[in-house]
């Protein structure tokens, strides 16, 4: 078993007495390296807290997060911010890029930030991989949502992080970019052995991940191979 | 009509709530309204203190408000100028004559006896003088004096009626009378003077055709002056004379507060624009909402409008109570507490309380806040809602693409941030520039103005030890006293803060008469003075040989020091050999332009002393009045004893030698090491004069003219440095407005950066790059364009003051780029520690929410 992700009763817990939210309530998961997990839920099911606390976002009320063998928890926020910077890329809805900063510059900056020079025939190849070539110049403002979105995977797959996890990729994007997206993830995912971990609502995005882990209530309601999701409801495996 | 309220009052509930939204922003806005305002009313207020003070200072020092006079004035002149519509008064004065008694010393006294008629007196005298106490004197044995003539005549405790038992001179020989104090004042002449009544003056047989004057107050005399005198038929050998004003620099002192209001209103504009400008910006998409629901332009330009409204509401008073304040109470504090006792100063000042310059100061503000809310007004009307939709906060609007690979550097980074919106950039360097600029102008004049250069210009020296004898007449070199001596000299050189001392010696000789070296002076004084009075040539001569005869043709001979003649050879073409005068083979005439003509001549002298001797001297050089009394010797008042032989021949101390050995010291000038130690070091002086015997001993200080000098000083020192400090506080607010907005503005994107693994160490050290970026820029826009400022204003600083010299304020511009590197780079991190308290998520939520 190679994992690169675990948590272990997970939970956050938000407000006091009646008013207590239970966003996460012991969430134990595994992520094996090199694949590409979905996790789906519906809103509120505590899915972005859930990712949030893998990427050191947020910390948890209670439990551990440890990534590739770190605890995040005994990070102080510096060393959380460095850890995120070379372990972990993330992808958000909004694109998150920013805005005075052109596209290459966009790619390479959590490298810049480590006072590392970039690998240009690696960026170059992820950026072809993207179809980014021609755009480099570019400032986000004058990128379409879904030029955005291939800039913020590039971006994210720049240092080589250990895993990558996605916030809703496809939330802004129309169904046909939404699904090149995805098999731009996919396709990453299979050509870097890059492990993914993504958030969506949308079930039919979900379906083209290696395994899809469905959150109710806070908890792992159902975890199972993506194809086998689509065919028996709810019966899903315990490990992939 | 119903719906017009109704959405009147939704937009009202708008309104409210974008005020209570928006605290901050309120809050640098109503200070910038503040600021503007107290600025505005301050320097009007305090402009117009100082032109009153001035003018008053003017009017003192002159002894009256007229500003012109003609001496013996016909019935009909007098006619003839009432009824030009360009004269305001008309007074009459008489010089009658002096009191010719002795004090208690056995030293004569020096009061002037004169009568003024009611229109002189109340129109143009009474300006010119303070604390009158009783009237001007009626009956013919009344008499009315001014402090000076009380102490002279050693009265310390005067009184309505008092006996004035006086002996004085006038035209009709001396008398002795005894005379009722009508009244006594303060002026500022520094003489002593006596008025008597018009009953006196026509019991006497005086008028003011036969023995006085007209004393006339023009309007705009700058250009009326020339016209009265062509107007006015003139009498021969009648003149009308001009009372020249002090303010040689009042224009540029105008230009100079007048481009100090611009800078005001302009940095009060910029601030208020900014701050409403970031306001609209960062509610862009709050204002494409309310267009999309229907509001119109105009609605969300009242909208935009309204608040700058309540913001002018709340600045502009308070702006005025503070300036009201200051004028009503700061500057009589500072002005009594500055220990100054010139002309105008202390309790003596006039500080101005003029509503109407209050009004005039809301006016302009209120205006200012017009034209700074007007432009935002428009961009917030004009936002489409699609565009508002799209809209990001703080993102390059216009630039699409840019080829570059190394903005992931910080420093490159936070370049890239101040150039985000050009606009709001462009906006604070201006703020801090004209801030800045304005202080550095303002003390590259005020550095100018000191009370050393003011004493350079009017004095050679900080005290002169004058022989009074050389002022005399009638006295010759060799009867003269010798009034200081070597060891006098010594004495002064050791007192404690004197830097250095100069001597210059005198003598009188007798001047060989040669009409062929003579005959061009002879043509020129002809044509000067005797062809005008109608006078022949042989009257001319017949009054040169009863001089010559009389054996009092001849000049004052003066050493001068070395550097003067120096100064000269450097400010003028024609060189003089100073080996050749330095050994004494040379002289330099002085004196009326003709004697120039006596330049490569050789001139025969014969000391008067005992031990006089002869030497001629080959004259090198002729000074000017202007070289002679006013550039290398202010202080001297010799007069030439002839029209026909030079006022002064300066001589080395070697040419000296030539003629006597026993040339007397006529004038001791004394340097002090500093202008602070004037008052003791005055003092000291005066202790060791006092140790001298002689009667012609006179110690000129220069205190006098440092105090008039601090008069004019400390109005213009507390409005400019004031108004500069305030400048500049305006550009900082400016500044840190720019700095707070962008940062909250960018949180959001400072969530993403940590998100991907930028650390909070990292984005402070990217804001505080920001700071040192604008204080580097604005540091550059100080050093070339504050620069050549500081270049015109050194051009401009002989035209505002003659004595001014211009020193490059190194250590200001030095302090002031420091400060503005230490304010620049501690305020980004400090307002990015305030917004980065929340989590990264939790930022990150607030703005998607």
């Amino acid at each position: 078993m190679n994992v690169i992700l675990q948590t272990k009763g997970l939970k956050k817990y938000y407000g006091s007495g009646e008013a207590l939210v239970r966003a996460l309530d012991g969430v134990d998961l595994q992520i094996k390296r090199g694949k590409f997990t979905a996790i789906i839920g519906t809103s509120g099911s505590g899915k972005s807290t859930l990712l949030n606390m893998l990427g050191g976002l947020d910390t948890p009320t209670a439990g551990t997060v440890i990534v590739g063998g770190t605890e995040l928890s005994k990070l102080n926020n510096e060393s959380a911010t460095i850890f995120r910077r070379r372990q972990i890329g993330f992808i958000f809805q909004n694109y998150n890029l920013i805005p005075v900063l052109n596209v290459w510059e966009n790619i390479v900056f959590p490298i810049s930030l480590d006072n590392r020079r970039p690998d240009e025939s690696y960026i170059m190849q992820l950026v072809r991989l993207l179809g980014l070539e021609g755009k480099l110049d570019r400032l986000p403002n004058n990128l379409s949502g879904g030029q955005q979105q291939r800039v913020a995977i590039a971006r994210a797959l720049s240092t080589k992080p250990s895993i990558i996890l996605a916030d809703e990729p496809t939330g802004n994007l129309d169904t046909k970019t939404s699904f090149g997206v995805i098999s731009l993830l996919r396709r990453t995912s299979r050509e870097f052995s890059q492990t993914i971990v993504m958030i969506t609502h949308n079930p039919e995005i979900a379906q083209m991940a290696d395994r899809v882990v469905r959150i109710e209530d806070g908890r792992i309601a159902g975890d199972g191979l993506a194809s086998e999701d689509k065919k028996v409801k709810g019966g899903y495996r315990d490990e992939v | 009509m119903r719906s017009e309220t109704i959405s009147k009052t939704a937009l009202r509930h708008v309104e409210k709530g974008m005020m209570a939204a928006n605290r901050v922003r309120n809050l640098f806005a109503v200070l910038a309204i503040v600021l503007t305002t107290f600025m505005i009313s301050t320097v009007f207020s305090l402009g117009f203190s100082y032109v009153t003070n001035m003018k008053l200072s003017q009017v003192r020092q002159a002894g009256t408000s007229a500003n012109a006079s003609l001496p013996l004035p016909s019935a009909e002149q007098e006619e003839q100028i009432k009824a030009l519509d360009y004269v305001e008064s008309v007074g009459h004065q008489i010089e009658i004559g002096a009191v010719s008694q002795l004090n208690n010393a056995g030293n004569p006294l020096t009061i002037a006896i004169k009568y003024y008629d009611t229109a002189e007196w109340e129109k143009h005298y009474q300006e010119a003088v303070s604390d009158i106490y009783g009237a001007y004197p009626k009956a013919k044995n009344e008499i009315m004096l001014n402090r000076e003539a009380l102490s002279q005549l050693a009265i310390d405790s005067p009184y309505v009626g008092m006996e004035i038992p006086l002996t004085y001179t006038d035209k009709n020989g001396e008398h002795t009378d005894t005379f009722l104090l009508s009244g006594w004042f303060k002026d500022y002449s520094g003489a002593g003077i006596a008025f008597l009544s018009d009953t006196w003056c026509q019991a006497a047989g005086y008028s003011a055709e036969t023995d006085g004057s007209l004393s006339i107050r023009l309007q705009d005399p700058e250009f009326t002056l020339t016209r009265l005198a062509a107007d006015v038929p003139l009498r021969e050998g009648q003149n009308i004379g001009g009372t020249f004003s002090l303010a040689s620099g009042g224009n540029s002192m105008v230009i100079m507060a007048a481009l100090l209001i611009l800078f005001i209103i302009a940095s009060g504009y910029l601030l208020i624009y900014n701050v409403l400008y970031i306001s609209v910006t960062k509610d862009t998409r709050f204002y494409g909402l309310l267009k999309t629901v229907g509001t119109s332009q105009a609605q969300i330009k009242s909208l935009v409008k309204r608040q700058a409204l309540r913001f002018a509401l709340i600045g502009i008073p308070t702006g005025t109570v503070l300036a009201a304040l200051v004028s009503v109470f700061l500057v009589p504090f500072v002005l009594e507490n500055g220990g100054f006792t010139g002309i105008v100063s202390g309790s003596d000042a006039v500080v101005s309380f003029q509503p109407l310059i209050f009004l005039f100061s809301i006016v302009f503000s209120a205006f200012t806040v017009w034209i700074s809310c007007s432009l935002p007004a428009r961009s917030a009307s004009r936002i489409s809602p699609m565009e508002a939709l799209r809209y990001q906060n703080f993102v390059p609007k216009k630039r699409k693409s840019r080829s570059s690979r190394n903005g992931g550097n910080l420093l490159v980074m936070a370049y890239h941030n101040i150039f985000r919106d050009k606009k709001r950039a462009l906006l604070v360097f201006l703020s801090l520039f004209m801030g800045t600029v304005t202080i550095l102008g303002v003390n590259g004049v005020l550095g100018s103005m000191t009370a050393e250069n003011y004493i350079k210009k009017y004095s050679n020296y900080t005290f002169e030890f004058l022989d009074d004898q050389f002022y005399s007449l009638s006295g010759q070199g060799g009867d003269f006293i010798p009034q200081y001596d070597a060891k006098f000299v010594s004495q002064i050189a050791e007192t404690d803060g004197v830097s250095d001392v100069h001597v210059r010696y005198g003598t009188f000789a007798d001047l060989t008469f040669d009409e062929e070296q003579f005959r061009p002076v002879l043509d020129a004084a002809y044509n000067e003075w005797y062809a005008p009075a109608e006078k022949s040539r042989e009257e001319m001569d017949s009054d040169l040989q009863a001089l010559i005869d009389s054996g009092r043709y001849g000049a004052y001979i003066f050493t001068v020091e070395e550097s003067k003649v120096e100064a000269y050879n450097k400010s003028h073409k024609d060189k003089i050999d100073l080996d050749a005068f330095r050994r004494g083979d040379t002289a330099i005439v002085s004196g009326l332009y003709y004697y120039s003509e006596l330049v490569g001549r050789d001139l025969s002298f014969a000391a008067e002393d005992e031990d006089g001797k002869t030497a001629s001297f080959h004259v090198d050089g002729y000074w000017s009045y202007e070289d002679f009394r006013n550039t290398f010797f202010p202080e001297s008042r010799y007069e030439g004893l002839s029209i026909v032989a030079p006022e002064a021949v300066i001589v080395s101390e070697e040419g000296m030698k030539r003629l006597t050995d026993h040339a007397l010291i006529c004038d001791i000038g004394v340097d002090i090491s500093n202008i602070s130690q004037l008052d003791r070091v005055g003092a000291e002086l005066q202790e060791l004069a006092g140790t001298l015997t002689g009667e012609y001993v006179n110690l000129v200080s220069t205190a006098d003219q440092r105090d008039t000098w601090n008069t004019f000083f400390s109005s213009l020192s507390v409005l400019g440095n004031g108004a500069s400090i305030l400048l500049i506080l305006i550009g900082l607010i400016n500044f840190i407005n720019v700095m707070l907005t962008g940062v909250i503005e960018r949180k959001y994107e400072f969530a993403i950066m940590e998100s991907v693994g930028m650390t909070k160490k990292q984005i402070q050290k990217t804001l505080t790059m920001e700071g040192g970026l604008y204080a580097l820029i604005t540091a550059g826009l100080i050093m070339t364009l504050g620069n050549a400022f500081l270049l015109l204003v050194k051009h401009a600083v002989p035209g505002i003051a003659d004595y001014a010299q211009f020193t490059y304020p190194v250590f200001l511009v030095i302090g002031l780029i420091a400060a503005i590197f230490a304010i620049c780079l501690a305020v980004p991190p400090f307002v990015y520690s305030f917004v980065s308290k929340e989590t990264v998520i939790e930022r990150l939520h607030s703005f998607e929410n």
